[in-house]
Protein backbone atom coordinates (compact mmCIF):
# COMPACT_ATOMS: atom_id res chain seq x y z
CA UNK A 1 0.00 0.00 0.00
CA UNK A 2 0.93 3.10 -0.89
CA UNK A 3 1.86 5.53 1.98
CA UNK A 4 1.36 9.34 1.52
CA UNK A 5 4.57 11.14 2.68
CA UNK A 6 3.37 14.32 3.05
CA UNK A 7 0.27 16.38 3.53
CA UNK A 8 0.77 17.85 0.16
CA UNK A 9 0.61 14.43 -1.67
CA UNK A 10 -2.57 13.67 0.21
CA UNK A 11 -4.64 16.39 -1.25
CA UNK A 12 -4.59 15.21 -5.43
CA UNK A 13 -7.70 16.74 -6.04
CA UNK A 14 -7.75 20.61 -6.57
CA UNK A 15 -9.68 22.33 -3.81
CA UNK A 16 -13.44 23.31 -4.37
CA UNK A 17 -14.52 27.23 -4.65
CA UNK A 18 -16.59 27.98 -1.57
CA UNK A 19 -20.21 27.58 -3.42
CA UNK A 20 -19.23 24.22 -5.20
CA UNK A 21 -18.46 23.05 -1.48
CA UNK A 22 -21.72 24.49 -0.29
CA UNK A 23 -23.53 22.49 -3.16
CA UNK A 24 -21.17 19.27 -2.61
CA UNK A 25 -22.55 19.30 1.46
CA UNK A 26 -26.03 19.80 0.37
CA UNK A 27 -26.47 17.42 -2.81
CA UNK A 28 -24.92 14.49 -0.44
CA UNK A 29 -26.83 14.96 2.60
CA UNK A 30 -29.82 15.19 0.98
CA UNK A 31 -29.25 11.91 -0.67
CA UNK A 32 -28.52 10.48 2.91
CA UNK A 33 -31.61 12.20 4.26
CA UNK A 34 -34.07 10.33 1.77
CA UNK A 35 -32.21 6.81 2.27
CA UNK A 36 -33.08 7.42 6.09
CA UNK A 37 -36.53 8.40 6.03
CA UNK A 38 -37.48 5.80 3.34
CA UNK A 39 -35.83 2.58 5.22
CA UNK A 40 -32.37 2.36 4.08
CA UNK A 41 -29.79 0.70 7.32
CA UNK A 42 -27.34 3.12 8.53
CA UNK A 43 -24.07 1.76 7.28
CA UNK A 44 -25.90 2.37 3.49
CA UNK A 45 -26.27 5.92 4.00
CA UNK A 46 -22.79 6.51 5.50
CA UNK A 47 -21.59 5.07 2.34
CA UNK A 48 -23.62 6.76 -0.41
CA UNK A 49 -23.11 10.41 1.63
CA UNK A 50 -19.59 9.05 1.64
CA UNK A 51 -19.27 8.04 -2.02
CA UNK A 52 -21.23 10.91 -3.71
CA UNK A 53 -19.28 13.48 -1.51
CA UNK A 54 -15.91 12.59 -2.84
CA UNK A 55 -17.02 11.82 -6.47
CA UNK A 56 -18.35 15.34 -6.40
CA UNK A 57 -14.67 16.64 -5.27
CA UNK A 58 -14.44 16.64 -1.80
CA UNK A 59 -10.80 15.22 -0.20
CA UNK A 60 -12.93 13.42 2.39
CA UNK A 61 -16.24 13.69 5.20
CA UNK A 62 -16.93 13.01 8.54
CA UNK A 63 -20.32 11.07 8.78
CA UNK A 64 -22.81 10.97 11.89
CA UNK A 65 -26.12 9.18 11.37
CA UNK A 66 -28.59 9.23 14.29
CA UNK A 67 -32.21 8.26 14.01
CA UNK A 68 -33.25 12.16 14.19
CA UNK A 69 -30.63 13.51 11.92
CA UNK A 70 -27.75 13.55 10.12
CA UNK A 71 -24.46 15.99 10.92
CA UNK A 72 -21.23 15.77 8.29
CA UNK A 73 -18.43 17.83 7.24
CA UNK A 74 -16.63 17.92 3.93
CA UNK A 75 -13.12 18.48 3.47
CA UNK A 76 -11.84 19.78 0.87
CA UNK A 77 -8.03 21.78 0.82
CA UNK A 78 -8.17 23.69 3.56
CA UNK A 79 -11.86 24.58 3.24
CA UNK A 80 -14.41 22.83 5.36
CA UNK A 81 -18.09 22.65 5.71
CA UNK A 82 -20.81 21.10 8.69
CA UNK A 83 -23.74 20.41 7.83
CA UNK A 84 -27.08 19.30 9.92
CA UNK A 85 -29.87 17.95 8.30
CA UNK A 86 -32.85 16.87 10.14
CA UNK A 87 -34.83 13.26 9.22
CA UNK A 88 -38.38 13.04 9.42
CA UNK A 89 -39.39 9.15 9.73
CA UNK A 90 -42.00 8.86 6.69
CA UNK A 91 -42.17 5.12 6.26
CA UNK A 92 -40.98 2.87 3.73
CA UNK A 93 -40.62 3.45 0.02
CA UNK A 94 -38.11 0.82 -1.83
CA UNK A 95 -38.37 2.48 -4.77
CA UNK A 96 -36.57 5.50 -3.65
CA UNK A 97 -33.74 3.43 -2.57
CA UNK A 98 -33.02 1.95 -5.90
CA UNK A 99 -33.02 5.31 -7.72
CA UNK A 100 -30.42 6.96 -5.07
CA UNK A 101 -28.62 3.53 -5.30
CA UNK A 102 -28.61 4.13 -9.19
CA UNK A 103 -28.06 7.51 -8.94
CA UNK A 104 -24.86 7.39 -7.10
CA UNK A 105 -23.61 4.79 -8.97
CA UNK A 106 -24.17 7.67 -11.86
CA UNK A 107 -21.64 9.92 -9.98
CA UNK A 108 -19.35 7.39 -9.14
CA UNK A 109 -19.14 6.96 -13.35
CA UNK A 110 -18.82 10.71 -13.59
CA UNK A 111 -21.80 10.89 -15.88
CA UNK A 112 -23.96 13.73 -13.44
CA UNK A 113 -22.28 16.78 -12.54
CA UNK A 114 -23.98 18.76 -9.26
CA UNK A 115 -26.40 20.39 -11.39
CA UNK A 116 -27.64 16.81 -13.24
CA UNK A 117 -27.50 15.63 -9.63
CA UNK A 118 -29.46 18.07 -8.42
CA UNK A 119 -32.20 17.48 -10.86
CA UNK A 120 -32.26 14.28 -10.32
CA UNK A 121 -32.45 14.58 -6.65
CA UNK A 122 -35.53 16.54 -6.89
CA UNK A 123 -37.22 14.16 -9.14
CA UNK A 124 -36.62 11.39 -7.10
CA UNK A 125 -38.29 13.78 -3.90
CA UNK A 126 -40.93 14.59 -5.68
CA UNK A 127 -41.65 10.81 -7.06
CA UNK A 128 -44.24 9.75 -5.17
CA UNK A 129 -45.55 6.09 -4.75
CA UNK A 130 -44.87 4.13 -7.66
CA UNK A 131 -47.96 1.78 -7.45
CA UNK A 132 -51.80 2.88 -7.34
CA UNK A 133 -53.46 3.07 -3.72
CA UNK A 134 -56.28 0.57 -4.85
CA UNK A 135 -53.19 -1.82 -6.07
CA UNK A 136 -51.41 -1.68 -2.94
CA UNK A 137 -55.02 -2.24 -0.97
CA UNK A 138 -55.62 -5.38 -3.13
CA UNK A 139 -52.02 -6.64 -2.84
CA UNK A 140 -51.66 -6.02 0.40
CA UNK A 141 -55.15 -7.91 0.87
CA UNK A 142 -53.98 -11.06 -0.91
CA UNK A 143 -50.66 -11.63 0.63
CA UNK A 144 -52.51 -11.54 4.83
CA UNK A 145 -55.18 -13.93 2.93
CA UNK A 146 -52.08 -15.70 1.43
CA UNK A 147 -50.38 -15.65 5.10
CA UNK A 148 -53.93 -17.42 6.00
CA UNK A 149 -53.49 -20.28 4.31
CA UNK A 150 -49.54 -20.09 4.86
CA UNK A 151 -51.01 -20.26 9.07
CA UNK A 152 -53.53 -23.71 7.88
CA UNK A 153 -56.64 -21.65 7.03
CA UNK A 154 -58.99 -23.03 5.29
CA UNK A 155 -60.31 -20.98 1.76
CA UNK A 156 -63.23 -19.05 3.68
CA UNK A 157 -61.12 -17.56 5.86
CA UNK A 158 -58.57 -17.00 3.52
CA UNK A 159 -60.99 -14.99 2.14
CA UNK A 160 -62.74 -13.57 5.40
CA UNK A 161 -58.70 -12.17 5.76
CA UNK A 162 -58.88 -10.76 1.97
CA UNK A 163 -61.74 -8.70 3.35
CA UNK A 164 -60.59 -7.63 6.99
CA UNK A 165 -57.11 -6.83 5.56
CA UNK A 166 -57.81 -4.71 2.57
CA UNK A 167 -60.39 -2.83 4.62
CA UNK A 168 -58.09 -2.35 7.27
CA UNK A 169 -54.86 -1.05 4.71
CA UNK A 170 -57.67 1.38 3.05
CA UNK A 171 -58.49 2.96 6.52
CA UNK A 172 -54.62 2.65 7.24
CA UNK A 173 -54.40 5.00 3.90
CA UNK A 174 -56.70 7.22 4.77
CA UNK A 175 -54.91 7.81 8.12
CA UNK A 176 -51.43 8.26 6.62
CA UNK A 177 -53.32 11.15 4.40
CA UNK A 178 -54.03 13.22 7.14
CA UNK A 179 -50.76 13.23 9.12
CA UNK A 180 -52.46 11.30 12.34
CA UNK A 181 -49.64 10.01 14.49
CA UNK A 182 -47.55 6.34 13.95
CA UNK A 183 -49.32 4.78 17.01
CA UNK A 184 -52.53 5.92 16.20
CA UNK A 185 -52.79 4.50 13.07
CA UNK A 186 -51.26 1.05 14.46
CA UNK A 187 -53.48 0.79 16.73
CA UNK A 188 -56.38 1.55 15.10
CA UNK A 189 -55.82 -0.83 11.84
CA UNK A 190 -55.01 -3.39 13.77
CA UNK A 191 -58.71 -2.66 15.87
CA UNK A 192 -60.60 -2.22 12.53
CA UNK A 193 -58.81 -5.77 10.63
CA UNK A 194 -60.04 -7.37 14.04
CA UNK A 195 -63.20 -6.02 13.64
CA UNK A 196 -63.85 -7.06 9.99
CA UNK A 197 -61.99 -10.40 10.38
CA UNK A 198 -64.87 -11.41 13.70
CA UNK A 199 -67.37 -11.48 10.80
CA UNK A 200 -66.35 -15.25 10.82
CA UNK A 201 -66.31 -16.42 14.38
CA UNK A 202 -69.57 -14.33 14.46
CA UNK A 203 -71.33 -16.01 11.25
CA UNK A 204 -69.65 -19.06 12.35
CA UNK A 205 -67.82 -19.55 9.00
CA UNK A 206 -65.69 -22.50 7.66
CA UNK A 207 -64.05 -24.41 10.62
CA UNK A 208 -60.38 -22.03 11.18
CA UNK A 209 -62.09 -18.49 11.81
CA UNK A 210 -59.30 -17.50 14.21
CA UNK A 211 -56.51 -18.10 11.93
CA UNK A 212 -58.48 -15.33 10.18
CA UNK A 213 -57.95 -13.40 12.79
CA UNK A 214 -54.31 -13.86 13.82
CA UNK A 215 -53.93 -13.23 9.78
CA UNK A 216 -55.44 -10.37 9.34
CA UNK A 217 -53.65 -7.85 11.43
CA UNK A 218 -50.11 -9.14 9.58
CA UNK A 219 -50.29 -6.10 7.51
CA UNK A 220 -48.80 -4.14 10.31
CA UNK A 221 -45.47 -6.38 10.72
CA UNK A 222 -42.45 -3.83 11.76
CA UNK A 223 -40.83 -5.99 9.15
CA UNK A 224 -38.49 -3.21 8.06
CA UNK A 225 -37.48 -2.18 11.03
CA UNK A 226 -36.68 -5.26 12.64
CA UNK A 227 -34.49 -6.18 9.87
CA UNK A 228 -32.97 -3.07 9.80
CA UNK A 229 -32.30 -2.71 13.29
CA UNK A 230 -30.68 -6.37 13.46
CA UNK A 231 -28.24 -4.78 10.27
CA UNK A 232 -27.49 -1.88 12.19
CA UNK A 233 -26.54 -3.36 15.62
CA UNK A 234 -24.23 -5.69 13.67
CA UNK A 235 -22.42 -3.36 11.63
CA UNK A 236 -21.92 -1.43 14.60
CA UNK A 237 -24.15 1.40 14.85
CA UNK A 238 -25.86 0.87 17.77
CA UNK A 239 -27.45 4.51 18.25
CA UNK A 240 -29.49 4.07 14.83
CA UNK A 241 -30.05 0.32 15.56
CA UNK A 242 -31.51 0.65 19.07
CA UNK A 243 -34.11 3.37 18.53
CA UNK A 244 -35.05 0.85 15.23
CA UNK A 245 -35.65 -1.85 17.69
CA UNK A 246 -37.66 0.49 19.85
CA UNK A 247 -39.70 1.15 16.64
CA UNK A 248 -40.62 -1.99 15.79
CA UNK A 249 -41.47 -2.87 19.43
CA UNK A 250 -44.01 -0.25 19.98
CA UNK A 251 -45.31 -1.13 16.57
CA UNK A 252 -45.55 -4.97 17.85
CA UNK A 253 -46.95 -3.88 21.40
CA UNK A 254 -50.05 -1.21 19.01
CA UNK A 255 -51.17 -4.41 17.36
CA UNK A 256 -51.78 -6.47 20.65
CA UNK A 257 -53.30 -3.49 21.93
CA UNK A 258 -55.40 -3.27 18.97
CA UNK A 259 -56.38 -6.81 19.35
CA UNK A 260 -56.99 -7.14 22.76
CA UNK A 261 -59.76 -3.74 22.39
CA UNK A 262 -61.36 -5.43 19.26
CA UNK A 263 -61.72 -9.09 21.03
CA UNK A 264 -63.09 -6.98 24.67
CA UNK A 265 -65.84 -5.61 22.88
CA UNK A 266 -66.81 -8.59 20.83
CA UNK A 267 -66.46 -10.64 24.14
CA UNK A 268 -64.79 -13.31 21.56
CA UNK A 269 -63.56 -15.61 23.98
CA UNK A 270 -61.42 -15.02 26.61
CA UNK A 271 -60.40 -11.52 26.80
CA UNK B 1 -47.59 -35.71 -2.31
CA UNK B 2 -45.25 -34.08 -0.22
CA UNK B 3 -44.14 -32.67 -3.83
CA UNK B 4 -47.45 -31.07 -4.00
CA UNK B 5 -47.51 -29.80 -0.55
CA UNK B 6 -43.93 -27.31 -1.26
CA UNK B 7 -45.26 -26.66 -4.42
CA UNK B 8 -48.47 -25.47 -2.97
CA UNK B 9 -46.60 -23.94 -0.27
CA UNK B 10 -43.89 -21.51 -2.13
CA UNK B 11 -47.13 -20.69 -4.34
CA UNK B 12 -48.59 -19.00 -1.23
CA UNK B 13 -45.48 -17.32 0.18
CA UNK B 14 -44.63 -16.07 -3.27
CA UNK B 15 -47.72 -14.33 -3.46
CA UNK B 16 -46.92 -12.88 0.37
CA UNK B 17 -43.71 -11.54 -0.62
CA UNK B 18 -45.40 -9.72 -3.73
CA UNK B 19 -47.85 -8.27 -1.28
CA UNK B 20 -45.24 -6.66 0.98
CA UNK B 21 -42.71 -5.86 -1.59
CA UNK B 22 -45.84 -3.78 -3.59
CA UNK B 23 -46.64 -2.59 0.20
CA UNK B 24 -42.79 -1.01 0.62
CA UNK B 25 -43.23 0.51 -2.78
CA UNK B 26 -40.67 -1.75 -4.39
CA UNK B 27 -39.55 -0.78 -8.09
CA UNK B 28 -41.65 -3.35 -10.16
CA UNK B 29 -38.39 -4.99 -11.61
CA UNK B 30 -37.94 -6.50 -8.15
CA UNK B 31 -41.17 -7.92 -7.29
CA UNK B 32 -40.45 -11.25 -9.38
CA UNK B 33 -37.17 -11.38 -7.11
CA UNK B 34 -39.01 -10.91 -4.29
CA UNK B 35 -41.76 -13.77 -5.17
CA UNK B 36 -38.66 -16.23 -6.04
CA UNK B 37 -36.51 -15.84 -2.77
CA UNK B 38 -39.77 -15.72 -0.29
CA UNK B 39 -41.46 -18.60 -2.08
CA UNK B 40 -37.60 -20.66 -2.11
CA UNK B 41 -37.31 -19.83 1.52
CA UNK B 42 -41.15 -20.97 2.53
CA UNK B 43 -40.44 -24.06 0.58
CA UNK B 44 -37.68 -24.86 2.18
CA UNK B 45 -38.78 -24.57 6.07
CA UNK B 46 -41.87 -26.75 4.59
CA UNK B 47 -39.91 -29.61 3.54
CA UNK B 48 -37.76 -29.27 6.69
CA UNK B 49 -40.39 -29.33 8.90
CA UNK B 50 -41.74 -32.40 7.35
CA UNK B 51 -39.02 -34.46 8.13
CA UNK B 52 -38.80 -33.67 11.80
CA UNK B 53 -36.62 -30.53 12.01
CA UNK B 54 -37.33 -28.12 14.45
CA UNK B 55 -39.39 -25.03 13.73
CA UNK B 56 -36.62 -22.88 14.18
CA UNK B 57 -33.27 -24.25 12.60
CA UNK B 58 -35.75 -24.54 9.70
CA UNK B 59 -36.52 -21.61 9.86
CA UNK B 60 -32.80 -20.55 9.92
CA UNK B 61 -32.29 -22.57 7.06
CA UNK B 62 -34.89 -20.94 5.09
CA UNK B 63 -33.60 -17.56 5.60
CA UNK B 64 -30.48 -18.28 4.86
CA UNK B 65 -31.76 -19.62 1.76
CA UNK B 66 -33.24 -16.23 1.11
CA UNK B 67 -30.35 -14.38 1.92
CA UNK B 68 -28.55 -15.97 -1.00
CA UNK B 69 -31.42 -15.52 -3.60
CA UNK B 70 -31.27 -11.56 -2.20
CA UNK B 71 -27.91 -11.18 -3.06
CA UNK B 72 -27.86 -12.95 -6.15
CA UNK B 73 -30.86 -11.00 -7.32
CA UNK B 74 -29.49 -7.78 -6.04
CA UNK B 75 -25.96 -8.06 -8.36
CA UNK B 76 -28.80 -8.98 -11.33
CA UNK B 77 -30.92 -5.99 -11.11
CA UNK B 78 -27.92 -3.64 -9.49
CA UNK B 79 -30.30 -2.42 -6.41
CA UNK B 80 -30.00 -2.90 -2.43
CA UNK B 81 -30.34 -6.34 -1.28
CA UNK B 82 -32.75 -5.50 1.48
CA UNK B 83 -35.39 -5.16 -1.15
CA UNK B 84 -35.42 -8.71 -1.17
CA UNK B 85 -34.57 -10.43 1.77
CA UNK B 86 -37.10 -8.13 3.66
CA UNK B 87 -39.64 -9.00 1.30
CA UNK B 88 -38.77 -12.83 1.24
CA UNK B 89 -39.02 -12.98 4.98
CA UNK B 90 -42.13 -11.87 5.83
CA UNK B 91 -43.80 -15.30 5.02
CA UNK B 92 -41.78 -16.58 7.67
CA UNK B 93 -43.24 -14.11 10.59
CA UNK B 94 -44.24 -16.44 13.47
CA UNK B 95 -48.02 -14.37 13.50
CA UNK B 96 -49.95 -17.30 14.54
CA UNK B 97 -47.59 -18.32 17.31
CA UNK B 98 -47.45 -14.12 18.56
CA UNK B 99 -51.05 -14.25 18.73
CA UNK B 100 -51.71 -16.92 20.58
CA UNK B 101 -48.83 -15.78 23.36
CA UNK B 102 -50.64 -12.71 23.69
CA UNK B 103 -54.15 -13.95 23.97
CA UNK B 104 -52.82 -16.17 26.79
CA UNK B 105 -51.01 -13.69 28.82
CA UNK B 106 -54.26 -11.24 28.38
CA UNK B 107 -56.20 -14.23 29.57
CA UNK B 108 -54.27 -14.17 32.90
CA UNK B 109 -55.71 -11.01 33.97
CA UNK B 110 -58.97 -12.39 35.03
CA UNK B 111 -57.69 -16.23 35.45
CA UNK B 112 -57.60 -19.03 38.62
CA UNK B 113 -54.68 -19.89 40.06
CA UNK B 114 -54.99 -23.45 38.73
CA UNK B 115 -56.24 -22.58 35.00
CA UNK B 116 -53.61 -19.62 35.34
CA UNK B 117 -50.53 -21.84 35.18
CA UNK B 118 -51.52 -23.21 31.87
CA UNK B 119 -51.74 -19.80 30.66
CA UNK B 120 -48.79 -19.17 31.57
CA UNK B 121 -46.98 -21.71 30.57
CA UNK B 122 -48.42 -20.99 26.92
CA UNK B 123 -47.56 -17.22 27.07
CA UNK B 124 -44.14 -17.98 27.82
CA UNK B 125 -43.32 -20.55 25.31
CA UNK B 126 -44.80 -18.44 22.87
CA UNK B 127 -43.19 -15.61 23.62
CA UNK B 128 -39.66 -17.54 23.48
CA UNK B 129 -40.64 -19.57 20.64
CA UNK B 130 -41.57 -15.73 18.39
CA UNK B 131 -38.25 -14.51 19.82
CA UNK B 132 -36.11 -16.94 18.53
CA UNK B 133 -38.08 -17.45 15.46
CA UNK B 134 -37.70 -13.86 14.66
CA UNK B 135 -34.30 -14.21 15.54
CA UNK B 136 -32.97 -16.77 13.50
CA UNK B 137 -34.85 -15.20 10.50
CA UNK B 138 -32.84 -12.28 10.91
CA UNK B 139 -29.24 -13.93 11.30
CA UNK B 140 -30.39 -15.98 8.18
CA UNK B 141 -31.00 -13.40 5.95
CA UNK B 142 -28.30 -11.17 7.67
CA UNK B 143 -25.36 -13.91 7.10
CA UNK B 144 -24.88 -14.03 3.57
CA UNK B 145 -24.83 -10.65 3.69
CA UNK B 146 -22.17 -9.55 5.98
CA UNK B 147 -19.63 -12.51 4.85
CA UNK B 148 -20.22 -12.16 0.93
CA UNK B 149 -20.78 -8.69 0.24
CA UNK B 150 -17.93 -7.17 2.31
CA UNK B 151 -17.20 -3.81 0.05
CA UNK B 152 -13.72 -2.00 0.80
CA UNK B 153 -14.50 0.46 3.90
CA UNK B 154 -14.71 4.02 2.39
CA UNK B 155 -15.48 5.86 6.12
Amino acid sequence: MHVPLSPHEVLQKPPLPHEELTDVIKLSMWAGQLLLQYGADTARVEETIHRIGTALGCDWLDIIILPEGIIATTVSGVEFRTKVRRVVRMGVNFSILDKINQLSHLIVQGKADRHLTREELRRISDMGNSYNRWVVVGMVGLGCAALCRLLGGDFIAFFVTLFASSGAMFIRQEMHKRHLNMMIIVVTTSFVAQMLASVGILLKLGTTPRIALAASVLLLVPGVPLVNSAQDIFQGFFTTGISRAINGVLITLGIAVGVVFASSILRLGGF
Amino acid sequence: MLLFTVLEDALWSAIVSVGFAILFQAPRKTLFGCAVAGGFGHAIRKFLITFGMAIETATFLGALAIGFWALYFSRRYKTPSTIFSISGCIPMIPGLIAYGAIQSLINLTHSTPETGSLLLYEASVGLIRTGLILMALTLGILIPRLVFQREKPVV
